[in-house]
């Protein structure tokens, strides 16, 4: 199943009567269903376009994503795989877990920062409430979406 | 490796009133007459013009113009919005507003699928983006709520100017058919796929059936939490009470046996070094 999900974020994690965890709302999806790509690594599977929900995309879909909202005529596509959807999810979790109203969001007198270097250079300075510095396997709360986002989907 | 698990630890979880799948609150019975031509407002597009005259003891209003309530899209996206929701043109539609739940209650509108085997009330809306309305309803023949995703052609094609928005359209609904085959074939991990009944189109709608889940992350997020002391998982609280733990699962080449109560991404993860969040903060300089 290669698809790309490119929405990833709390809204569109639901969790089910028998309480699994379901991923929705594919509106946004990217998918490679034909058979030709069922034998390709994932790795060579790359989206140009960049949809999605500004506080959860990579740091490499954004760079397309704002190319692509302040410069029609000269839009710079980006190139990205599933590590995106992998990022998203770090977010999407953290945010979860320090029930934060979207934890890389910006805000009110950031929106003219570019959101290139804005959302990233959050993520590294993430003030992080005393109440949420949670130590899992050894490492703070906000490591964990570097550390979900070591897994390469193959 | 992490996971995400949700689920209860409890063995024995409290009654969960709001998932009980609530009875179809009527049924094709209980439709006295539905008149069908095929003169309807697009004539050509060979669908089955319907009107419902009278369903139980709600009275119908006048069908009203798709075209006109596609005037009122400026008003999408934005939830303070006085928006009208859910058009069609199989079926007569009343107009409503956004309102919270208890104001639509015992005024269903009617939704008919093309074929004609698919009856749904719809009874609230749960939401509105680029892409038109989510409405909750009841599935008189599935026996079941459901969501009912109702995708708006015109407004998406006009809304997205740089890619055609139909083309999206169209390969959400590749993507939800093949999700499905893959929950009909067990494929591992379809169980996190969601389940799409049914799907049709008319020409200005696009109408997806798809399961209704009462929770979502962000609903858990804004509830009360707590924290799990011996285990140090999280513990939400959802507006009924219902108690689940968020708990991070190392498992890192360890699968977790099928009987536990775990249900997360990936139980069987092998790690695969290839992608490091660090690379992509190169723009931080």
């Amino acid at each position: 199943m290669r698809i790309l999900h490119r929405d990833i974020k709390p809204a569109n994690v639901f969790i089910t009567s028998t309480r699994h965890v379901i991923i929705g709302d594919y509106g946004l999806a990217h998918a490679w269903l034909d058979p030709f790509y069922a034998n390709f690594p994932t790795s060579f599977l790359k989206a140009r376009d960049a949809p999605g929900t500004m506080a959860y995309l990579a740091p490499e879909v954004l760079e397309g994503f704002y190319e692509d909202a302040v410069n029609v005529e000269v839009r710079k596509y980006a190139n990205y795989g599933f590590e995106a959807d992998i990022w998203s999810l770090g977010v999407t979790i953290c945010e979860s877990w320090c029930q934060s109203d979207g934890l890389f969001r910006l805000r009110e007198g950031e929106k003219d920062m570019d959101p290139r270097s804005a959302i990233p250079s959050k993520i590294l300075h993430l003030d992080v409430p005393s109440a949420v510095q949670q130590i899992v396997d050894g490492h703070p709360i906000w490591h964990l979406i570097t550390r979900v986002s070591t897994r390469t989907l193959s | 490796m992490l996971g995400l698990a949700v689920g209860p630890t409890n063995p024995l979880p409290p009654p969960l009133r709001a998932l009980s799948p609530a009875p179809p609150v009527f049924s094709r019975d209980d439709v006295s007459s539905i008149h069908t031509s095929n003169a309807g407002h697009i004539p050509d597009e060979g669908g089955i013009q319907v009107e419902i005259t009278e369903v139980g003891p709600n009275k119908v209003a006048h069908p009203c113009d798709p075209w006109d309530q596609i005037q009122e899209r400026s008003q999408w996206g934005d939830p303070e919005a006085i928006v009208t929701w859910a058009f069609t043109n199989d079926v007569e539609v009343q107009t409503k507003t956004p309102s919270p739940p208890a104001e639509t209650e015992g005024t269903p509108t009617f939704l008919l699928s093309s074929d004609g085997r698919m009856t749904l009330a719809l009874r609230s809306f749960l939401g509105a983006g680029s892409h038109g309305t989510v409405v909750s309803a009841d599935w008189a023949e599935g026996y079941r709520q459901v969501a009912v995703k109702i995708s708006h052609k015109l407004f998406i094609s006009e809304l997205d100017s740089t890619e055609p928005g139909l083309k999206n359209l169209k390969n959400e609904l590749d993507v939800l058919k093949a999700l499905k085959q893959s929950r009909e074939y067990g494929e591992l991990g379809s169980k996190f796929f969601p389940e799409l009944f049914k799907s049709w189109q008319d020409g200005k709608n696009v109408y997806f059936v798809m399961d209704l889940y009462p929770w979502n992350l962000e609903d858990l997020r804004w509830v009360n939490s707590d924290w799990d002391a011996t285990t140090g998982d999280k513990i939400l609280w959802t507006a009924e009470m219902v108690r689940f733990h968020f708990a991070f699962v190392s498992l890192s080449c360890s699968p977790i046996p099928a009987d536990s109560w775990c249900s997360g991404f990936a139980p069987h993860a092998n790690p695969t070094p290839g992608y490091q969040a660090g690379k992509c903060l190169h723009h931080v300089h």
